[in-house]
């Protein structure tokens, strides 16, 4: 009797225990582990698909594209899927080596590259023969229709679709498309059969519209070659600008690249230089210092200026004209670009109003397009300035600046003396507030003077337009060296503004260390200068006002 | 005890409601899901055109891009920029 009870209890005990072991591990997989476990399950049917949008569009002004995203298709594998006899023939189909191939599925665990940006249709090819653990993936592949007309503007960027260069660097944020996920179902094979739902929905980036006119661009890159390639010339840049809002409408550097085809891309020719590059601007100042003097009221355009005898002591420096001029009005100082004369102005010119002008003109200060690498500029402090400084700078050296400084200061300049804000992207408007750097009848005065930089006599005689009046300023400067000043390297420009009387655009063409026959201002940048408006002037639809001298004399 | 007949309506009418409620889920959710395939549809076939609309873009800009202009108008046209002697002003 004893016993029988005893083992009862003992049996029951047991079952007892059996029931705790069973639901403990009921309460273990439904409860404790039910997330991991769903999510295990669903793995098997379910797998989550990245989905990319394109990046944002590049146009121009007009709407025409410089950059384009345009679908292609990445061919990947899941080397867990993928059978290592199938290698051997993806391999093939790939145009990938069989090596490689292998020792990317043995270096990845889930996720490995067979071959980026194919054309869909390639792609079609391969994922036709059905290798198991073989799927696509879209992807935008950038394309820029303009090449490398416009490639130092736009940028590039890399495999990844990441700005790397150029406004694409730039406004990368803007560009940028985000990428979405989503669920689909599979077969047994992995392939997917339907899309289940949208956990993030992909989002294009933002298109942007340049301020860049392609035909100028073109043109302006079309001339620029053309010189440096028939002058020589190690590299040159042309700025051309609207002097009313301050876009710019073209922008190009030689030497340049072609952003579609980068593998023989060299440094060198990856710099945008009229942004980023800084140089003593020289005599291209002496209207701006003239501007200044002006305003100031230390001279009028008739003022006579002894220049006797071409040279002028200053400090432990003699500054040297051309050859000796003599006694030159205010105008004739620019039109000879005299630099005895202008130093004599400017030493009548306070200093704090001086350096206040040119700072008002934007020299010294960021242009503020928040293009990677943008040069500031240098213009010293007025509080160290002594005589020679100040001499130094009326004719623009002792200071840096970059084309598209320039540029920006002469549409200032042309706009009535009223400050233009460069732009390159449109929509964006400069902060601030309007600022009257001199009065509209002093810049009217100045562009009357660089009218006759042009004329006859004047130091950029081929600058001269057949149908436009032009407003111009030539410099040369001495490249600065290892042991200062260099007697052979030179740095030739010209700023021109158009048409004179009404200004439309201001254009500046710099061309680093032109030939030594042929270094002055008013040779290779004043042709080049011609070359692009002569034809773009009437692109502009900008109304001739003057008639070229025509020999026959037929025209009423 | 007796149960009252409202308590029994009630009871029905919450039947009724869990039951539709429960045919409602099933059929919204095989609606969404077929509606979201049909927008994937839609979407490939964007993205075709997405591809057409790139390709003959990119054909556009090259056709039209000023160098090629340039050369057809000069070669092929044999256009010319006219010189000054054969500009005639209008006043």
């Amino acid at each position: 009797m004893h016993t029988t009870r005893w083992r009862f209890i003992t049996v029951q005990i047991g079952l007892l225990v059996l029931l705790a072991v069973v639901v403990w591990r009921v309460v273990f997989l439904q409860v404790l582990q039910k997330d991991f476990l769903i999510q295990e399950g669903t793995s098997r049917w379910q797998r989550v698909e990245v989905v990319n949008a394109p990046r944002g569009m590049l146009t121009d002004r007009f709407g025409d594209p410089v950059a384009v995203s345009t679908p292609v298709v990445t061919i990947w594998a899941d080397p867990r899927e993928l059978q290592a006899e199938d290698i051997p023939q993806l391999a093939v189909a790939a145009g990938v080596s069989a090596k490689t191939l292998t020792a990317r599925a043995e270096q990845h665990r889930a996720f490995m590259y067979v071959r980026r940006h194919m054309t869909p249709d390639q792609a079609a090819e391969i994922l036709d023969m059905d290798f198991p653990g073989v799927y696509p993936l879209r992807e935008y592949k950038r394309y820029y229709p303009a090449g490398e007309v416009s490639s130092h503007v736009v940028g590039f960027t890399d495999i990844d679709d990441r700005g790397q260069e150029g406004i694409e660097l730039a406004f990368d944020q803007q560009l940028s498309a985000q990428t979405g996920k989503k669920e689909i179902i599979r077969d047994l094979l992995g392939r997917s059969v339907r899309d289940v739902g949208e956990l993030l929905p992909a989002v294009p980036g933002e298109n942007l519209t340049l301020t860049l006119d392609l035909r100028l661009q073109y043109l302006a890159y079309r001339e620029l070659k053309k010189a440096i390639a028939a002058n020589g010339g190690t590299s040159g840049s042309v700025v051309i600008m609207d002097v009313k809002t301050g876009d710019v409408l073209a922008l190009v550097n030689q030497p340049g690249y072609n952003p579609n085809d980068r593998s023989s891309l060299v440094p060198e020719a990856m710099r945008n230089r009229a942004i980023t590059d800084l140089f003593e601007p020289g005599s291209v100042m002496k209207p701006l210092t003239m501007a200044l003097a002006l305003e100031a009221g230390v001279v009028t355009p008739n003022s006579v200026i002894d220049t006797n005898p071409g040279r002028l002591k200053l400090g432990r420096f003699t500054i040297r004209d051309f050859r000796n001029y003599g006694e030159l009005t205010a105008t004739e100082v620019i039109k000879k670009s005299s630099n005895v004369g202008i130093v004599k102005i400017s030493q009548n010119l306070d200093k704090e109003e001086f350096w206040q002008g040119f700072y008002g003109f934007g020299l010294g200060e960021n242009v503020g397009l928040g293009f990677p690498g943008e040069a500031t500029g240098s213009l010293p402090n007025p509080m160290r300035w002594d005589q020679v400084t100040q001499g130094a700078l009326a004719y623009g050296y002792g200071m840096s600046t970059t084309p598209l400084h320039l540029a920006q200061a002469y549409a200032t300049l042309a706009n009535d003396g009223k400050r233009v804000n460069a732009h390159l992207i449109e929509g964006v408007t400069s902060y601030g507030a309007e600022l009257q750097v001199v009065s509209k009848r002093t810049a009217r005065s100045v562009l009357e003077m660089m009218k006759t930089v042009v004329k006859p006599g004047g130091t950029a005689n081929r600058a001269q337009l057949d149908w436009y009046t032009v407003a111009g300023k030539t410099g040369t400067t001495h490249k600065v060296g290892s042991a200062g000043y260099e007697d052979s390297k030179y740095v030739s420009s010209f700023v021109g503004i158009a048409p004179a009387d009404n200004p439309r655009v201001v254009t500046v063409v710099v061309i680093n260390e032109p030939p030594e026959d042929a270094y002055f201002g008013g040779e290779v940048p004043a042709t080049v200068f011609r070359g692009i408006m002569q034809q773009a002037l009437p692109l502009l639809d900008v109304k001739p006002d003057k008639s070229p001298l025509i020999a026959k004399g037929d025209a009423s | 005890m007796k149960t009252s007949p409202i308590s029994w309506v009630m009871l029905m009418v919450q039947v009724l409601v869990v039951l539709l409620t429960t045919f409602g889920i099933v059929s919204v959710t095989y609606s969404t899901r077929n509606q979201f395939a049909q927008l994937e549809r839609l979407r490939s076939e964007h993205q075709l055109l997405l591809e057409d609309w790139g390709r003959l873009l990119l054909e556009e800009s090259a056709f039209s891009s000023p160098s090629r202009v340039e050369r057809v108008a000069r070669e092929e046209l044999g256009m010319i920029r006219p010189s000054n002697e054969d500009i005639v002003e209008l006043k």
